[in-house]
C-alpha cells in the first residue's frame, strides 16, 4: 500500500536546480535508435522519481515511481515520432520528503534505424580460469527480454565461446567449445555439424571465427592460448599465445584452407573478411618467449587477398597499419558491412585487450586510410569486443568503465558522415538493481538480425556424444 | 523407573537419537557444517526466491538454503540437523504406523534417518533432498486421511504436480508409498495394478512437462536440481535414500503382519511363550543393529582424509592457529593443502622457522600452494596469499574457488574476501557490488554494513590496523606470477615493505625447503632489516647455517654465525652418525627427527 501511494505521488513545490539529474546509467546526451527498449534510469537516494519526456518534434510521455520506468509502447511511439530530433527529459525527485526539479537533459533519436532483432553475447563471471555459470544469450534490443542460446544449465561443465553469425544473420553460425568435449559447431539453416578442427597440419583447434559474406567460408585463428596472472595491483591477467596461425574453413567440404603466409613462425590471429569478401584482414606479431617477453608481443594489421571463387589465399601480405614500432598493438579488426570503416582495438601490447585498461577503440576510414581513436566512446578503462549492426550504422562494444572489472555492453551510432554519438549502456528495466547486483561480465557481443534458433538440448546430446567430423586439409 | 522407561521408551529413544545427531555434528563433524555454509549464500531478496521457485524442487532447496545459512553458528547448525533428523524419524514412524506397524518395531523407523546420516558423509548431498523428503513423508500422511477413491484420484491429480514442483524427486517416495499402500489394502488385483501403472505414467508425464519448462537436462529434472552439488551427476546415494524412505514403513508394516500371523499360529499350537520370545528377540536385534549402525557404520561414510581437510579449512577460516597445530601434532598431515595450512598457522603464531621441521615437509608447495582447479585447496590457499600481502593472487584464488562451486552457488566467505581484496586495491565500485549483496544476508550483514563505511575512503582504510597494513604490504609493480619463482616473488614482497615479516620468513623457509642453502645464506642477512627480529636465529636457521659452514670444509667451532653450542654439538653428532651409517635409525629419532638436516638428507 505504501508503495502504491508513493508511486502516485507527484512533485509539489519542487525546488528548481540548475544541475542535471544524477541519473544511473548516464544517458544524458546519448544517441539512441527509434524503437530501442525504454531507457529507464534511477536516481540514487531518490524516494520517488517523476519524469516528463517531450519530443522535440512531437509527443510526450510521463513516468512516475521508484525509478524512471517507461511504458514500452509509449516509448516506442515517442522515439519513432522523433527520429532525427531530441527527447527532452524533465526530472523531479523526492529526497528526504522534499521535491527537487533538475535541469532538463536530452537524448538524441537518430535517423539511422536499428532494425536488428537484438544482441547476442556471452555472460560469465569476470574470472580467471574457471567459469561455472557461463552461457551465450540473446537479448531483444527493443524490449527487455533475454534468453539463453546455450548456457551451462543445458551444457554443464563446458566452456564455450560466443557464437558468431554471418554479418549478424544467425542463419549461419559457428561456436567453439573448449574442454573435454571440445568441438567447433557450424550450423547452417538449422543443420548442425560438429567438427574436430585440429589436424596434423595445424597447431590446435579453430578459434575466433569470422564468416565470409558468401557464407561458404569461415576464417578462424589457431591459438595456443596461455594465461598468466599479475601479482601487482594494476593488471590482473595476461592472455598470450605460444603460437598462432590463421586458416579458412570451407564449410561446404569441411576442409581447412592452409596458406604458408598465414602459418608463419610469427603469430597470426583474428582473421576477418572485408565487406566484399576479397580481402582478409588479420593481426600479426613477431613471436617472443612468453610469458617472460609477453610485453614484446605487439600486433600490426595486415591484409592478404582471398578469391572466393577458387578458395585461394593471395601470395602477398600487406601491412596496412604498423603500430608495433610505436609501442602499440592492434587487435579485433572488424570491417563495417558497408565497406566504409574498419574498427579495431589499440592497446600497449598483446592480443587480448580485454584485460588491458588502456585498450581503446579506433576507427579506420577504408576509403581514405585515415585512422583515429574514437574519443566519443572511449573511456579511461577497457574498451573491446566491438561489432557492427547489419546496416553498419550502430556498433556494440564492451567496456569496463563501470567499475574496472565487470564488462557491460554499450551501443553507439555512426551516421552517414561518420559522426559518432555518445554511447549508451544496454537498457534494463531497473538498471541500478540489475547492473549493481549482476555478477556477470558481458563479452563477445554482436548484433543479430533475427532471433537465434539453436536447439540447446539436441546440442547437449551432440556435445557429449563426441561424434565429430574430422576436417580435411586443402593446402595451397 | 522401569515403568517410566517402559512407558516412554519410544520418546526416550527418539530423544537419545536427537542428542546423538546433535553430538555427531557438533562434536564429531562441525567442520562439515562450516563447509556446507561456505558453499552457499542465502540472499534475502525476491530475485533469489523467484530463481528457486522457477524450477522443480526449488521450494525445498530454498528452505534448505535458508536453514543452512545458520550453520555459521555450529551450535545452531547441529540443532537444526538434530531437529530435522528427529522429524524424519517421527514421520517415518507415523507413516509406518499407518501401514500397520506395531509399536515393537519402533526401532525400524530410525533406519532411514541413520542411513541418511551415513550418506551425508558424501558432502555433496545437499539439505534440499532432506527437506524434500520431509515434505514427501508429510504428504504420505495426508494421503492416509483421504478415504474415498474419488477424492484420492482428485488429490493425486492435483497434488502430485504440486508436490513434484516443491519436492522434485522426493515425490517418488509418495508415489511409491501410494502404490504399496493400495496394493497392501486391496491386494494385487486389476484395480491396484491399473492404479499403479496410471500413477507411474502420470509421474513420468509430470517430469516431462517440468523438463519442457526448464533449461535443464531430463536426468537432472528427474533426479532433483540442486539436491546434489554436482549437477551433472545422479548420485546413487540419493536414489538409495529415496528408496529406503519409501520402503521402510512398508517393511515395518509387513513384518508386523507376518509376526502377528506367526503369533496366531503359535497360540494355536499352545506355544504362546515361544511366540512372544521370538518377538522379543526380533525387537532386541533391531535395536542392537541400529545402535551399532549409529556408532560404527555411520562414520565409515565419512572419508577421513576429506574431512581432515575440511577441519583444517574450518580452523583456518576461524583463525584457530593453536588448534591447527594441535591437530597436526596428533596426526601427521602430508597433503600440500594441509601442510601449507600448518605452516601458515605456525607463521601466524611466530613459530614457523622454529618448528616447521617438526612436521612433515615436502617442498615449497607446503608454503605457497600452487593453483589447482579444485575448490577447497584454492579457497584455503587464498588465505595464505592474502595474509602475506599478495592481494591480487589472493583475489584470483578466491575468485577461482567461487567459480569452482559446482552448483553455481555463491559464498559469503569468499565474497567477503573479494570485498577485502577490492577494498585494499581501491576497487571500491566492485567492493560495493559485493557489499550490497552481503547486506542482504543474515550472517554477513553486520560485517557488510561496517565495511560500507570504508568505501571510497582511502584514509580510513590506510588507518585500519589490518587492511592498512595489507595495503602497504602489497606490491605495486606488476609482474607475472610464476610457480617456479616463488622465492623471487617473496623477495619482492619483502623488499617492497621491510615490515612484512611473514614474507621474509616464507622466503627463507622456501629456500630451506628447496634445499637452496646458498640463497638462504644470501637472504638471511635481510632479517637485520626487520624491526624487532630476534638476534638469535630460530632453530632451523641455525641448523642450516652450521650445515652451510661445515659444507665449506670448515670447523664447527670456527663458525662465525650465531649458532648455539647445542646445535653445533648436534651437528657434529649427526655428521658422525651419518658418516658411519647413512641408514642409522638414530638419524630418524629424537632431536634429529625434527631437524633441518633430516629434511635435507632424507626427504626426497
Amino acid at each position: 500500500m505504501a508503495i502504491a501511494t508513493a508511486c502516485t505521488e507527484h512533485p509539489e513545490n519542487a525546488m528548481k536546480l540548475t544541475s542535471e539529474p544524477p541519473i544511473y546509467p548516464d544517458y544524458k546526451g546519448v544517441t539512441i535508435p527509434a524503437g530501442i527498449a525504454p531507457m529507464n534510469f534511477n536516481i540514487d537516494g531518490a524516494e520517488i522519481v517523476d519524469v516528463s519526456v517531450k519530443g522535440s518534434i512531437v509527443g510526450e510521455m510521463h513516468a512516475n515511481g521508484e525509478w524512471a520506468d517507461f511504458d514500452i509502447e509509449e516509448w516506442h511511439n515517442i522515439t519513432e515520432q522523433n527520429k532525427g530530433g531530441d527527447l527532452v527529459f524533465r526530472v523531479s525527485a523526492k529526497n528526504d520528503g522534499k521535491w527537487v526539479e533538475y535541469a532538463d537533459f536530452k537524448m538524441h533519436v537518430s535517423n539511422d534505424p536499428l532494425d536488428d532483432y537484438g544482441l547476442t553475447y556471452r555472460k560469465l563471471a569476470p574470472g580467471y580460469e574457471v567459469f561455472s555459470d557461463i552461457g551465450n544469450y540473446q537479448r531483444d534490443i527493443h524490449t527487455f527480454d533475454e534468453e539463453a542460446i546455450l548456457a551451462s544449465t543445458a551444457v554443464p561443465g563446458q566452456c564455450m565461446s560466443c557464437h558468431t553469425a554471418n554479418r549478424t544473420n544467425p542463419r549461419q553460425l559457428t561456436v567453439h567449445l573448449r574442454g573435454k568435449h571440445a568441438a567447433t559447431l557450424v550450423q547452417i539453416d538449422g543443420k548442425r555439424t560438429w567438427l574436430t578442427t585440429k589436424t596434423d597440419s595445424t597447431i590446435c583447434n579453430c578459434m575466433y571465427p569470422y564468416w565470409h559474406p558468401s557464407g561458404n567460408y569461415c576464417a578462424y585463428s589457431l591459438n595456443k592460448v596461455h594465461q598468466s596472472f599479475y601479482v601487482g595491483n594494476k593488471r590482473f591477467i595476461e592472455v598470450f599465445d605460444d603460437a598462432s596461425d590463421a586458416t579458412i574453413l570451407d564449410v561446404r567440404t569441411n576442409e581447412l584452407i592452409l596458406s604458408p603466409l598465414l602459418q608463419t613462425k610469427d603469430c597470426e590471429t583474428y582473421p576477418t573478411f572485408s565487406a566484399d569478401g576479397k580481402t582478409i584482414y588479420y593481426c600479426t606479431s613477431k613471436a617472443h618467449r612468453v610469458p617472460a617477453e609477453c610485453e614484446k608481443m605487439r600486433y600490426d594489421l595486415c591484409t592478404i587477398d582471398f578469391d572466393a571463387e577458387s578458395g585461394r589465399v593471395g601470395n602477398t601480405v600487406d601491412t596496412i597499419l604498423k603500430v608495433s614500432d610505436k609501442g602499440h598493438s592492434i587487435t579485433f579488426p572488424r570491417p563495417s558491412y558497408d565497406g566504409k570503416y574498419l574498427m579495431y582495438c589499440l592497446s600497449d601490447f598483446g592480443y587480448f585487450p580485454i584485460d588491458h585498461k588502456e585498450s581503446d577503440l579506433w576507427l579506420m576510414d577504408l576509403r581514405s586510410g585515415e585512422t583515429r581513436a574514437i574519443d566519443e566512446v572511449n573511456s579511461e578503462d577497457t574498451e573491446s569486443f566491438h561489432n557492427w549492426s547489419s546496416n553498419s550504422h550502430w556498433f556494440v562494444f564492451s567496456s569496463r568503465r563501470e567499475d574496472g572489472q565487470y564488462s557491460l555492453l554499450y551501443i553507439a551510432n555512426i551516421d552517414s558522415e561518420g559522426n559518432i554519438g555518445k554511447p549508451f549502456v544496454m537498457p534494463q528495466r531497473n538498471p541500478r538493481e540489475y547492473y549493481r547486483a549482476s555478477l556477470h561480465s558481458y563479452n563477445v557481443p554482436d548484433f543479430t538480425l533475427t532471433k537465434v534458433e539453436l536447439d540447446a538440448r539436441a546440442a547437449y546430446e551432440e556435445v557429449f556424444s563426441d561424434e565429430r567430423i574430422q576436417v580435411g586439409i586443402k593446402k595451397q | 523407573m522401569k515403568n517410566i522407561v517402559g512407558k516412554y521408551w519410544q520418546s526416550l529413544l527418539t530423544l537419545t537419537f536427537g542428542i546423538g545427531v546433535f553430538i555427531f555434528w557438533y562434536i564429531l563433524y562441525p567442520y562439515a557444517l562450516s563447509f556446507q555454509e561456505e558453499l552457499q549464500l542465502f540472499i534475502y531478496d525476491s530475485q533469489y526466491l523467484i530463481e528457486r521457485l522457477g524450477y522443480s524442487g526449488g521450494v525445498s532447496v530454498y528452505i534448505a538454503e535458508f536453514l543452512t545459512q545458520f550453520y555459521t553458528s555450529l551450535t545452531a547448525g547441529a540443532i537444526i540437523l538434530a531437529v530435522i533428523f528427529v522429524i524424519l524419524q517421527q514421520l517415518t514412524w507415523k507413516v509406518a504406523k499407518n501401514e500397520g506397524a506395531d509399536d515393537r518395531h519402533y526401532p525400524l523407523s530410525f533406519v532411514p534417518a541413520v542411513f541418511l546420516l551415513y550418506s551425508m558423509g558424501d558432502e555433496n548431498i545437499l539439505l534440499g533432498l532432506v527437506v524434500a523428503t520431509i515434505i514427501a513423508l508429510s504428504v504420505n500422511l495426508l494421503y492416509t486421511k483421504i478415504e474415498t477413491n474419488r477424492w484420492k484420484i482428485a488429490a493425486i491429480a492435483i497434488g502430485l504436480p504440486i508436490l513434484f514442483w516443491i519436492a522434485s524427486s522426493a515425490a517418488y517416495i509418495t508415489v511409491g508409498y501410494i502404490i504399496i499402500r493400495e496394493i497392501r489394502k486391496n491386494g494385487i488385483n486389476k484395480e491396484s495394478i491399473l492404479l499403479s501403472i496410471g500413477l507411474i505414467i502420470y509421474m513420468i508425464a509430470i517430469i516431462i512437462v517440468c523438463y519442457r519448462m526448464s533449461p535443464y537436462q531430463f536426468y537432472r529434472v528427474a533426479s532433483g536440481i540442486n539436491f546434489y552439488r554436482y549437477r551433472h551427476i545422479v548420485s546413487k546415494a540419493e536414489i538409495a535414500i529415496l528408496l529406503i524412505f519409501t520402503i521402510t514403513p512398508a517393511i515395518a508394516g509387513f513384518i508386523t503382519k507376518w509376526q502377528n500371523e506367526k503369533c496366531v499360529s503359535a497360540s494355536k499350537n499352545n506355544s504362546k511363550t515361544k511366540g512372544n520370545n521370538w518377538i522379543t528377540r526380533t525387537e532386541t536385534l533391531e535395536a542392537i543393529a541400529i545402535a551399532l549402525c549409529c556408532i560404527f557404520v555411520v562414520r565409515t561414510g565419512y572419508d577421513e582424509r576429506k574431512y581432515d581437510i575440511m577441519e583444517y579449512d574450518m580452523l583456518l577460516r576461524r583463525h584457530s592457529w593453536d588448534k591447527i597445530i594441535e591437530k597436526a601434532e596428533k596426526k601427521q598431515a602430508t597433503s600440500p593443502t594441509e601442510v601449507s595450512t600448518i605452516n601458515f598457522a605456525l607463521a601466524m603464531e611466530g613459530r614457523l622457522t622454529d618448528r616447521m621441521f617438526e612436521f612433515y615437509q615436502k617442498n615449497s608447495e607446503g608454503l605457497m600452494p600452487l593453483y589447482k582447479r579444485e575448490l577447497t585447496s584454492t579457497l584455503m590457499a587464498n588465505e595464505i596469499y592474502f595474509r602475506i600481502g599478495m592481494i591480487n593472487t589472493a583475489q584470483r584464488f578466491a575468485f577461482e574457488s567461487l567459480e569452482s562451486i559446482p552448483n553455481h552457488q555463491k559464498s559469503g566467505r569468499i565474497m567477503r574476501r573479494l570485498v577485502e581484496t577490492n577494498m585494499i586495491n581501491g576497487q571500491y565500485e566492485v567492493a560495493e557490488k559485493y557489499i550490497k549483496i552481503l547486506k542482504k544476508t543474515f550472517a554477513y550483514r553486520r560485517w557488510a554494513n561496517e565495511m560500507e563505511g570504508y568505501l571510497y575512503n582511502d584514509e580510513k582504510i590506510d588507518k585500519h590496523p589490518f587492511y592498512g597494513e595489507m595495503r602497504r604490504f602489497r606490491v605495486t609493480e606488476d609482474f607475472l606470477y610464476s610457480d617456479n619463482e616463488m622465492d623471487q616473488m617473496l623477495g619482492l614482497l619483502f623488499m617492497h615493505n621491510n615490515d612484512n615479516r611473514m614474507a621474509l620468513e616464507y622466503l627463507l623457509a622456501c629456500e630451506l625447503l628447496t634445499k637452496d642453502i646458498g640463497h638462504f645464506m644470501e637472504y638471511y642477512p635481510l632479517t637485520s632489516n626487520l624491526k624487532g627480529y630476534p638476534t638469535v636465529p630460530p632453530r632451523s636457521f641455525q641448523e642450516a647455517m652450521i650445515y652451510a659452514w661445515i659444507n665449506q670444509g670448515k670447523k664447527i667451532q670456527d663458525c662465525p654465525w650465531p649458532v648455539s653450542d647445542f646445535v653445533k654439538q648436534n651437528m657434529a653428532k649427526f655428521g658422525q652418525i651419518y658418516m658411519a651409517d647413512k641408514n642409522s635409525q638414530q638419524l630418524q629419532e629424537g632431536y634429529f627427527a625434527t631437524s633441518y638436516w633430516n629434511y635435507l638428507f632424507f626427504e626426497r
